[in-house]
């Protein structure tokens, strides 16, 4: 969009925009599908049925309901007063969590990845008109650092620029469940929740995963960094955790190289399968994947989105 | 070896390993990797492996600290020189040095000793009569070609026991101020050689082989005794356990004997076997039949044993010359009175008619007639009391004219004649002097069978030894037992302080080579070890060198 390049806070410090205009021009005719709505008004079709201008279907009149619109004409002809109902525009929550523990931020590739598909999603929510609350973990100070709650088109400069400005955060642990509760507990009660991780976490992916069903959906988009699948080392290597600070050393010939591609295939085929089974979406996104190249077809694959 | 530097301060570049340690410690941090999680890398934790957790690294870090040191070392112009001063090597010959590999064993020790060495070398081969093979050479290819095509000792020609104090002498006079190495299978006694402190600090044994089972035939002698020729046999050597072995005399291709021999399981064996005729035999070889480590000692040959030992006569009669030569295993050297040849070849020495005016010989002598001869025959009488070695030689109505006796010394008496001796047996300078005081020109004896007999035990008597305390006939030949060959692969030498070959060959400066192929090795295997690796891209990784 325009409004970002004046801005100038769509840009990364070192690497431009995170998101170039043609990109944010089709993710415009995209929208996040959403399982429930909220209360509040938005760009979103409602599924309520109230009297409404732009009627789709009548119903009787009830004492209450505004004059303007009963429909006289309908009345005419019918032995009883009719009144014009529609679907009242709602808002849909959007809430991300963005992951920016060292594992992910030590690595440029895959920092900017996540944070591409962060904007991306944002921008496609504010967009549509939905509701966007975004939390970066592990938080350093949760209620200065986050993204408030914002609706509209309007606000997509000021989250592009947030997102331009958010920072990896030192951690020796990476917990992700007690975000996810801390969320649920002060959100509403429903909308898309959308995880953007690598995955690496110091805890079981099963609790992650076991978001409470009903009116939540929940993305997980895992980003994966492209040193990370193809290591180019062997050889005796002593490996550090970004996180822990614990080493190990191995010699690594080609033959492990192949065990660790395979281990790493397994553990995201698992993480899928897990989605799958709790009836959540699973993404795995490479850092050298053109966003729109490989995002949107993926995630309408997925009916992540819709038209 | 002494290690000498040629230049000192070269030594300074052995700062270079320190250099190398920090280059190694500088790697260090390119080999680790960060990783957004150990997780995905736990499989091989779980199945550790030697070869995964072993530190490559470590090994090219010794390489690279070796070649440095070697370039240093070689730099620094190190030389280890050879301990200098003169060596005379004895090489026992002696025939046990003949059993399977001692001797190709012993000719290498002889060379390794010579090219650990620095100095001129001697070398004397050790048999029962030494001999010097190289006297004196500098040369480092001398001793090898002068024992290339030295053949092994066997048996005829290794009769003997070696001589080693003859050896030990001849080494002090070619080596006067430097050291004596024998090389030997150690069963030669050092202290037996009453050599003194100084002279023991300077010979060392070079031991050679390793102990075998074995018997041999050790000695042989074949002497007149009690009127006929008798064999003594005598062997030695150990086996696992008592064995019977057959003992086989053939002379000139004729088996005259064949016995059957009960051997101890150590220890020694003789056998004391007459034979008649031997004078006339001019091969007598001995044998010892079966297989042992030592062949050659099994055979022992003896030429001509009783032929023509050489006898001198002096001042006889021609019809007493007549009679001497008559008897065929001794070769008769007739001079006139008071002519005499030198001693040392000679088996006996007859002086006939009184003591000579000059010098003694040195062997034995049977004086036969003196001075006064008395006018008539007397029966010849045997003393009573004999010493019990001495066989009786009977000799029933022998008349004789008695004679005084020759010499000073006062003479077992071993027979009279009246009231005068005229048989007596003395023991001068170790050698047997047998005096028969009678005329041996008398009509008497002219026609007596005993007269010749008497003259015959008389020469024996001479000649049979000079151990007059020694009770048993084979006692007898028990004084020539340091004579005996050796042949026991069991018995280790006394006295002696034990050397060892040098064992290196390295010709230096070495360490030039040596560093030069370390520092090659080291290269490679760099090389290897970065071939293994692949180059990183640029900005593929990040400035922290982060891998998955």
């Amino acid at each position: 969009m325009s409004a970002i390049d004046k801005a100038g806070s769509a840009t990364n410090d070192d690497e431009g925009p995170l998101l170039e205009e043609a990109t944010l021009r089709r993710l415009e005719r995209l929208s996040l599908s959403v399982r429930s709505v909220s209360d509040a008004v938005g760009g979103r079709p409602g599924i309520r049925r109230v009297p409404a201008a732009d009627f789709i279907d009548h119903r009787p009149y009830s004492p209450g309901d505004d004059r303007r619109h009963i429909d006289w004409h309908a009345a005419a002809r019918h032995d009883g007063i009719l009144v014009k109902v529609g679907r009242v525009p709602q808002a849909a929550d959007v809430h991300l969590l963005i992951d920016r523990s060292p594992s992910v931020s030590a690595w440029p590739a895959k920092w900017r990845q996540l944070r591409r598909v962060a904007a991306a999603l944002g921008w496609m929510a504010l967009s549509g008109g939905d509701r966007l609350a975004a939390h970066a973990f592990p938080a350093l100070d949760p209620r200065r650092e986050g993204w408030s709650q914002a609706v509209g088109a309007g606000q997509a400069r000021r989250w592009l620029a947030w997102l331009s400005t958010l920072r990896g955060a030192p951690s020796r642990r990476t917990l992700l469940s007690p975000a996810i509760r801390d969320l649920q507990s002060r959100s509403g009660p429903g909308g898309l929740l959308v995880i953007l991780t690598d995955a690496w976490l110091d805890e079981d992916i099963d609790r992650v995963l076991a978001v409470r069903q009903g009116r939540w959906n929940l993305l997980l988009c895992t980003v994966l960094d492209r040193s990370e699948w193809d290591p180019e080392w062997s050889g005796p290597v002593m490996l550090q955790d970004s996180e822990s600070g614990l080493t190990m050393e191995l010699d690594l010939n080609p033959a492990d190289q192949t065990a660790y591609r395979q281990q790493l295939l397994r553990r995201y085929e698992q993480i899928a399968a897990l989605a799958r089974s709790r009836g959540h979406i699973h993404v795995l996104i490479s850092s050298d994947t053109p966003l729109e190249t490989a995002l949107v077809p993926y995630l309408q694959l997925q009916a992540a989105l819709r038209r | 070896m002494t290690p000498q530097l040629a230049l000192p301060w070269a030594l300074g570049l052995l700062a270079v390993l320190p250099a190398i340690l920090w280059l190694h410690r500088r790697r260090q941090p390119a080999r680790r990797i960060l990783v957004p999680s150990l997780g995905p890398w736990r499989i091989f934790d779980q199945v550790p492996s030697p070869s995964r957790r072993q530190f490559a690294g470590g090994w090219l870090l010794i390489a690279h600290l070796l070649a440095g040191l070697g370039l240093a070392v070689g730099a620094s112009g190190l030389r280890l020189t050879r301990p200098g001063g003169p060596l005379a090597i004895i090489l026992d010959a002696s025939l046990s040095m003949g059993a399977a590999g001692r001797w190709d064993e012993a000719r290498e020790a002889v060379n390794r000793l010579a090219a650990g060495r620095e100095g001129p070398i001697s070398l004397i081969i050790l048999d029962e009569r030494p001999r010097v093979l190289v006297r004196r050479s500098a040369e480092a290819g001398a001793l090898d070609a002068a024992t290339r095509d030295l053949p092994a000792p066997s048996g005829p020609e290794t009769s003997g026991a070696p001589d080693l104090a003859g050896a030990l002498s001849q080494a002090a006079s070619l080596v006067a101020d430097g050291d004596i190495v024998v090389v030997s299978d150690g069963a030669l006694d050092l202290p037996a050689l009453g050599a003194t402190g100084s002279e023991v600090a300077r010979i060392s044994l070079l031991r050679i082989g390793a102990a075998a089972d074995n018997w041999g035939i050790i000695a042989v002698r074949l002497s007149r005794f009690d009127g006929t020729p008798q064999l003594f046999v005598k062997m030695a050597g150990r086996a696992a356990s008592a064995e019977r072995r057959r003992l086989r005399i053939t002379a000139d291709g004729r088996l005259l004997t064949d016995v059957l021999l009960p051997l101890p399981a150590a220890g020694e064996h003789q056998i004391l076997l007459p034979l008649v005729g031997a004078e006339t035999v001019s091969r007598l070889t001995v044998s010892l039949a079966g297989q042992d480590a030592l062949p050659a000692d099994d055979v022992w040959v003896l030429d001509a044993p009783m032929a023509g030992r050489p006898v001198q006569l002096v001042g006889a009669s021609a019809r007493l010359t007549r009679m001497l030569a008559g008897w065929p295993d001794l070769r008769v050297l007739p001079t006139g009175p008071g002519r005499m040849f030198a001693a040392e070849n000679l088996a006996l020495s007859i002086i006939a008619g009184g003591a000579p005016l000059g010098p003694w010989p040195s062997g034995p002598i049977l004086f036969i007639g003196g001075e006064g001869a008395t006018d008539t025959a007397q029966p010849l009488v045997w003393r009573g009391d004999l010493p019990p070695w001495l066989p009786h030689p009977g000799l029933p109505g022998l008349w004789v004219r008695s004679q005084a006796l020759a010499g000073a010394e006062a003479p077992m008496s071993l027979a009279t004649a009246g009231d005068r001796s005229v048989a007596s047996l003395r023991v001068r300078d170790g050698r047997r002097i047998v005096t028969l005081a009678l005329d041996p020109d008398a009509p008497e004896l002219s026609v007596s069978r005993s007269w010749p007999r008497l003259l015959r035990w008389s020469i024996d008597l001479a000649m049979s030894g000079h151990q007059e305390a020694l009770g048993q006939p084979s006692d007898a030949f028990k004084a020539d037992d340091a004579r005996a060959r050796e042949t026991d692969l069991h018995r280790l030498g006394r006295g002696w302080t034990e050397t060892a070959p040098a064992t290196s060959r390295i010709t230096w400066p070495a360490p030039w080579r040596l560093a030069a192929a370390l520092a090659l090795g080291a290269l490679l295997a760099d090389g290897l070890l970065r071939g293994r690796r692949p180059a990183r891209r640029a900005g593929a990784v990040p400035p922290t060198t982060a891998g998955p």
